[in-house]
């Protein structure tokens, strides 16, 4: 396949996950939507839940992640070997968090709109997606390809931070992604 | 699952061997730049010949060569050398040795320099080039040029050792048994022997009781993670559904809590205990969660809060938090002495 072929396919993934992100505007939350794909097909999709559960770790990726798990379970095959082929699109830079839990799922590649200058973990904060200093522990190292679409993302944060995140106390209220 | 008021009663802790009290002070986990030794940077100074020109001399340097990022040097300073007590510092030596956009400016204040009175011939010398954050760090400074020390009380009481007083070492030692204990009971689960408990410390609540699920098969259940959930199921949200078989993960409802002012957020204004450094994840989901502090007994080697990285007080995040260690480290080594 060559160079453009790839960045085609990308590009066709990436609108798939922004259709998650506008869905998640309109939920209220932080407009980031992911998909897992795998086997060219998308196995698992998520966006943010952060305000509907009360819990700040519940990002885009994690939710997807634990989706491919279900998946798994209930169809009885390997999750390892699912996360180990997989290609994970997303449409903001994963944050550290994220970067990390990546890492321990053992997700090889991820793909992603626009830089997350908050929160990044693929280089915008640290790097941990590429950080060897960390052991075996820590996962294994994942490859991160940037700048698909990102301004078709910045575009839905930028919508979203025009308003206010509703469930934060006023003196509290930050916006995050 | 609800959080039991009085988590002493439990028939599960009995084994648990007694821990002395302790008087020892948890260790601040700072940031790098108030350890590190003073940064220097070369100047050229001068000495001033007439004394009375010295207010002069001062004047016209603030104007054609402000000290710029090394506000903090005393423009003067004052020797014993008989030859020259007074010495003033002129400009940077990078400043004029850089490349030519600075050159013209650079003639341009040699120029002027030379036809101030009452200055000695400029020579080199090394100052501080950052200013000091700590007590240590001034008094390191001094030795080479005098600085301006803006005290930084909350530093200084951090690194007295005396940060703590009895009665918070007390409840401190107390929170800490408490995630120690669970990390056992982790252990007789076959579970990774890690505990986790999230506090409110304005009205002494204990939030969630928590330990490490990852060999329950998701990788990601990591005793902090367990803790930052459970919080949520504390406020009405909430995602992981736990099996009936870990009935040890506690919460508190918000009725079962005293009512406090101010409403809850997040994990805001709350103190995690928790036996072991937590990882990248972790460190990163207490950023998200807006915890307060953090108190954790045994360092590990992919540790975020003070063993690889200091997520707590990264440069770039918009909330940093407080980090203890070593809390009663010779017990939660002991955990992790087998492995
Ligand atoms: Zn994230
Ligand atoms: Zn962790």
């Amino acid at each position: 396949m060559s160079e453009v072929d790839v960045n085609k396919i990308h590009v066709d993934w990436m609108y798939k996950a922004l259709e998650l992100a506008e869905k998640s505007l309109n939920a209220q939350e932080v407009p980031v939507g992911c998909i897992i794909v795998y086997n060219d097909q998308i196995i698992a999709d998520g966006g943010n839940e952060v305000n509907e559960t009360k819990n700040a770790t519940r990002h885009a990726e994690i939710i997807a992640i634990e989706k491919v798990r279900d998946m798994c379970q209930k169809q009885n095959i390997a999750e390892k070997d699912v996360f180990a082929n997989a290609t994970l699109y997303v449409t903001v830079e994963p944050c550290i968090m994220c970067a990390a839990a990546l890492k321990i799922m053992g997700v090889p590649l991820v793909v992603y709109g626009c830089a997350n200058e908050r929160f990044g973990g693929c280089g915008s904060i640290l790097n941990i997606a590429s950080d060897k200093s960390l052991s075996q522990d820590s996962g294994s190292c994942f490859d991160a390809i940037g700048n698909v679409l990102a301004d078709k993302a910045v575009d839905l944060l930028k919508t979203f931070y025009k308003g206010e995140n509703v469930n934060a106390p006023d003196n509290k209220r930050k916006k995050k992604s | 699952m609800s959080y039991r008021k009085k988590m002493k009663t439990c028939s599960l802790y009995q084994n648990d061997e007694k821990i002395d009290a302790c008087e020892y002070q948890p260790e601040p986990v700072l940031a790098d730049e108030y350890l590190e030794p003073v940064h220097l940077v070369d100047v050229y100074v001068a000495i001033i010949t007439d004394k009375k020109k010295t207010s002069k001399i001062v004047k016209k340097l603030n104007e054609i060569a402000p000290l710029g990022y090394l506000q903090h040097l005393k423009r003067i300073r004052t020797t014993n050398d008989p030859a020259g007590p007074l010495q003033i510092v002129l400009y940077e030596k990078s400043f004029a040795t850089d490349i030519s956009n600075w050159d013209s400016q650079k003639c341009q204040i040699e120029e002027v320099i030379s036809t101030i009175d009452g200055l000695g011939k400029k020579y080199l010398t090394k100052v501080p080039s950052t200013p000091p954050l700590t007590r240590h760090q001034y008094n390191e400074a001094i030795q080479y040029w005098p600085v301006n020390f803006h005290e930084d009380k909350m530093i200084t009481s951090l690194l007295s050792g005396k940060y703590f007083e009895n009665k918070e070492l007390q409840d401190i030692e107390m929170y800490m048994k408490l995630a120690i204990q669970l990390a056992q009971v982790a252990k007789r689960k076959k579970q990774l022997p890690i505990g986790a408990v999230i506090v409110d410390p304005v009205t002494k609540t204990i939030i969630c009781e928590a330990y490490d699920l990852q060999n329950s098969g998701y990788p990601l259940q990591h005793a902090v993670m367990v803790a930052i959930d459970l919080v949520a199921h504390s406020q009405g949200g909430g995602m992981w559904i736990y099996e009936d078989s870990h009935s040890e993960l506690k919460y508190a409802s918000l009725q079962e809590q005293p009512k406090s002012g101010t409403g809850v957020y997040l994990c805001t204004g709350y103190d995690l205990y928790t036996t072991q450094e937590p990882c990248v994840m972790c460190s990163m989901a207490l950023v998200h969660s807006r915890i307060s502090r953090v108190f954790y007994g045994s360092s590990q080697k992919d540790g975020a809060l003070g063993s690889k990285f200091k997520i707590h007080c990264q440069p770039g995040l918009n909330h940093h938090y407080k980090v203890f260690r070593h809390c009663l480290q010779q017990h939660t080594d002991q955990l992790y002495s087998e492995r």
